[in-house]
């Protein structure tokens, strides 16, 4: 439980934290919030009835002094309440809602296909001999950092769907939608995956418990799988939950090339219709999400690391109390 | 036994690197060792003694190369099999004993389970016929309450019990040969003793035989049979370890028997070209300490740890005070508060009549030039991206700035008071041996011209070769400045090599104290009779 609250904590500091730096952005923009809605919909019609814009900022929950404002809707997140949305009158909370599993779905898919691949090369680049078989293998994995998301879209598109038809270009029907923009979206976090993946995967390599699993004549795929792979695990989870968080907001491009509904197109929307609500309300969804994943990555680290284990547990250190174990190393 | 060598090596030849950067490591070695026997390869580190361990295993590191040679083991040529081949062979035939016990168990693993992998794989045990039986090892290797050992983690064990945990590792298949690269030299040389017990007695129940590696002659003269001695990738002397020690017919073997600090009970004397400052009569102590104390705080509620538990000692001008004591002991703890490093929770330190405990700020900033601190490891010690010039300079800064020649001229004299060249100014850490490493934190400390020098295991590090010239420099340098010394050491052989006082430490507290012969010579405790006795060597000087 000691170990568990702090945690539990400090995810609440980030979701606080993000609905305050949002919050304190937004009303820092100049110009009123409503009327400039309201002049993105209608433009020069747009009405400047002082009655009807009360109304419309009662609507929307913006009126109210500043700080009535930051409160309520701080508390009306807990009942997972975001307001209602200007452009399309829907409550935010039912927009993200339809949205969230679509993308849910191509980052869930990404994030495997990315982890899988970056566990490939990393191994291939660690039993490569000799050295620039090795270096040419490292230097793959960080082209899918470099080329642009929209580019290996348009290109998978051409190719498997124009071409091939194997999978549609477009849309959000079945599983064979989600293939292509999960593709590209894992490219990039594959990329990130396979730095820290293999350096982690090199370093126990070296390390002198894997020449002990040498030495006592285990097989390869047990050195490589039980003792450098259950020690490079560790640093790579950590990277999974800062993944999820830009999975869960930095799938707008691919979602606009696969013309997809999703949690990205939202957010381009709401921010071209100045919809504060919304955008909001995003932010503060990707937060949680944020937030809690790296709570759990947090924990699991607890679980997968006996060292962490120990000093969780509390146990008094073990001290040897033979002559010869007397050094506390 | 037979007199049928299970270990042949012969006309080894190994290379690292290719090309202009290629390093003849091993240049045409030849070994026989019988069963049940202990042949020790003795040399410094870059004698190729570990490459001809790792050659005897069949597990070259990247960038080496056998280019000629083979190595036989129990009738069976390794240099002809394929990976596949060897790897049924390791662990099975060859068993080893590596350097570091820290780092050679997989942290994520239970202890139980590193051993019963190992049997599982060669003898085709079941999950938990291999798990029994591990339990039964680690009560071989002399673990006590092996099945709880066996349920726990590496970082659950002192280095003492993991290398044991390591061994069994080793004899787990009761293989015919087992290689110890250096078993011990990470451990206190009390914990030595009974891992190299425990290797012997494993040797004579299942008659194995031994490939010791280690830089330690006295290490070596203590338990081998037979000496190999190493330099520079050749072996230059071999015989019965009687024989080698009594008459050592090399000159590098020579040198070796004079540096081992395990066969030399006396202490060392500046040298005679070096000339001592007038002796300073004044009889007040330079240090003294009263009632010092420190805990710290339990992490994770696991109790307070009370590392010292009120200590008292007096250090006289120009003499070197040492602390003597296991890891734990407290020792360095003692040397950090007197060094200001660390503030102690109670009690009183004067330096030079003043109270240096009280101190604060400005003040004590000041007064930090007077104590210096040289650590354990010079290499970690030494910022890595910084040249020698500036290491050795930094310390003048803080008193003000300094012309390019002049830090230049600076670095250089003090460079010559450790007897480097100045050639080594414009080098970086990574460039420096370990010695070299340890006489630039030396300068570095000697910058500001300090009274006292607090020494945490200065030595430790260092191959005992080269522990002996950094000994020797120190004593120079004290009677060329009339310095005082703090020297620490886990290591008597080190200690009675320097030191005018000894306090010995244990569980946070002095147990005994006195001028170094009386301390050596008539130990009062049985603490301190059991670190005499764990000092290798005692077989050749007995």
């Amino acid at each position: 439980m000691r170990f568990v609250a702090p945690k539990v904590l400090q995810a609440l500091f980030v979701v606080w934290a993000t609905y305050t730096v949002t919050f304190l952005l937004i009303h820092a923009l100049p110009g009123d919030p409503v009327l400039a809605a309201l002049a993105v919909r209608a433009g020069d019609a747009a009405t400047t009835d002082p009655e009807v814009l009360d109304a419309l900022r009662a609507q929307y929950g913006l009126d109210g002094s500043v700080l009535h404002q930051y409160v309520t809707h701080f508390l009306a997140l807990f009942r997972g309440d975001l307001g209602v949305s200007m452009a399309t009158g829907y409550e935010v909370s039912d927009m993200v809602a339809r949205a969230l599993p679509k993308t849910a779905a191509v980052a869930a898919l990404a994030l495997a296909l990315g982890f899988a691949g970056a566990l490939s090369f990393t191994i291939a680049a660690y039993l490569a001999r000799p050295h620039w078989l090795r270096s040419t293998i490292s230097q793959i994995p960080p082209l899918g950092i470099a080329i642009p998301a929209f580019l290996t879209g348009v290109v998978l598109i051409s190719v498997f769907s124009f071409q091939l038809g194997w999978f549609p270009a477009s849309g959000a029907n079945g599983f064979s939608s989600i293939v292509l923009p999960a593709i590209t979206l894992s490219l990039p976090t594959g990329a990130v995956f396979y730095q820290v993946f293999s350096a982690a995967v090199f370093e126990a390599g070296d390390a002198g418990f894997v020449r002990t699993a040498q030495a006592k004549g285990l097989s390869q795929p047990v050195v490589i799988g039980r003792h450098i792979l259950r020690n490079a695990v560790l640093p790579a989870i950590t990277i999974i939950g800062i993944q999820i968080g830009y999975l869960a907001g930095g799938t707008a491009v691919v979602e606009t090339v696969f013309s997809r509904d999703g949690i990205g197109r939202i957010t381009v929307d709401a921010v071209l219709a100045r919809d504060i609500n919304v955008v909001t309300g995003v932010v503060m969804v990707v937060a949680v999400i944020y937030a809690v994943t790296t709570m759990i990555v947090d924990l699991l680290y607890g679980v997968l690391d006996p060292r962490i284990r120990t000093r969780v547990a509390a146990k008094p250190r073990a001290r040897a109390t033979t002559p010869a174990g007397g050094a506390d190393a | 036994m037979s007199d049928v060598p299970v270990l042949k090596v012969t006309d080894l030849h190994v290379t690292y690197g290719s090309g202009a950067a290629r390093h003849h490591a091993v240049r045409g070695v030849d070994l026989e060792l019988a069963a049940g026997r202990i042949l020790a390869v003795v040399g410094e580190s870059g004698s190729g003694k570990s490459t001809v361990a790792n050659a005897v295993l069949g597990l070259l590191p990247d960038g080496a190369r056998r280019t000629e040679g083979t190595v036989e083991v129990d009738g069976i040529e390794l240099t002809a099999l394929r990976e596949r081949a060897l790897r049924r062979l390791r662990g099975d035939v060859v068993g080893f004993v590596p350097q570091d016990p820290s780092r050679s168990l997989n942290p994520v693993l239970r202890i139980g389970e590193q051993i019963a992998e190992a049997l599982r794989r060669h003898t085709g045990a079941s999950r938990a016929n291999a798990a029994s039986r591990a339990i039964e090892i680690l009560d071989e290797v002399g673990i006590p309450d092996p099945e709880r050992r066996a349920r726990q983690y590496p970082h659950e064990l002192s280095g003492g019990l993991r290398q044991r945990v390591l061994i069994g590792i080793a004899w787990a298949c009761t293989p015919q040969i087992v290689v110890a690269d250096e078993p011990t030299s990470a451990l206190d040389v009390t914990v030595q003793r009974h891992v190299l017990d425990r290797m012997e007695s494993l040797r004579a129940a299942h008659g194995t035989a031994v490939l010791l590696i280690t830089h330690d002659l006295a290490v070596a003269a203590d338990r081998a049979d037979d000496i190999v001695v190493m330099q520079q990738g050749i072996i230059v002397e071999s015989g019965p370890a009687a024989e080698v020690l009594a008459a050592p017919q090399h000159e590098y073997t020579r040198a070796l028997v004079a540096a081992a600090p395990g066969l030399h009970s006396a202490r060392l004397r500046p040298r005679a070209e070096v000339t001592a400052v007038t002796a300073d009569a004044s009889g007040t102590p330079l240090l003294s300490a009263r009632g010092l104390v420190k805990t710290y705080p339990g992490d994770g509620g696991s109790g307070a740890v009370h590392a010292v538990t009120g200590v008292d000692l007096e250090i006289r001008r120009r003499e070197t005070f040492s602390i003597v004591g296991e890891s734990g002991s407290g020792k360095s703890t003692t040397a950090r508060m007197i060094a200001r490093i660390i503030d102690a929770d109670s009690g009183e330190i004067r330096f030079d009549g003043e109270e240096l405990s009280a101190m604060e700020g400005e003040r004590l900033r000041r007064f930090r030039r007077y104590i210096q601190v040289v650590f354990q490891n010079p290499v970690g010690s030494l910022d890595p991206r910084m040249s020698v010039e500036k290491l050795v300079t930094e310390p003048l800064r803080a008193g003000g700035t300094m012309s390019r020649r002049q830090r230049a001229a600076t670095a250089a004299e003090l460079l010559d008071q450790v007897r480097l060249g100045p050639e080594h100014l414009e080098r970086r850490p990574a460039q420096l041996s370990g010695g070299q490493a340890q006489r630039v934190a030396i300068a570095r400390a000697l910058a500001v011209r300090p009274e006292l020098l607090v020494l945490d295991e200065p030595v430790s590090a260092l191959d005992v070769s080269v522990q002996e010239q950094v000994l020797q420099l120190l004593v120079d340098l004290q009677a060329e400045h009339g310095l005082t010394y703090l020297f620490i050491s886990h290591d008597l052989a080190v200690v009675r090599q320097i030191s005018d006082s000894i306090a010995v430490m244990s569980q946070g507290a002095i147990v005994e104290r006195g001028p170094a012969a009386q301390v050596l010579e008539a130990p009062g405790t049985a603490y301190t009779r059991e670190l005499i006795s764990a000092i290798p060597g005692a077989a050749v000087t007995a």
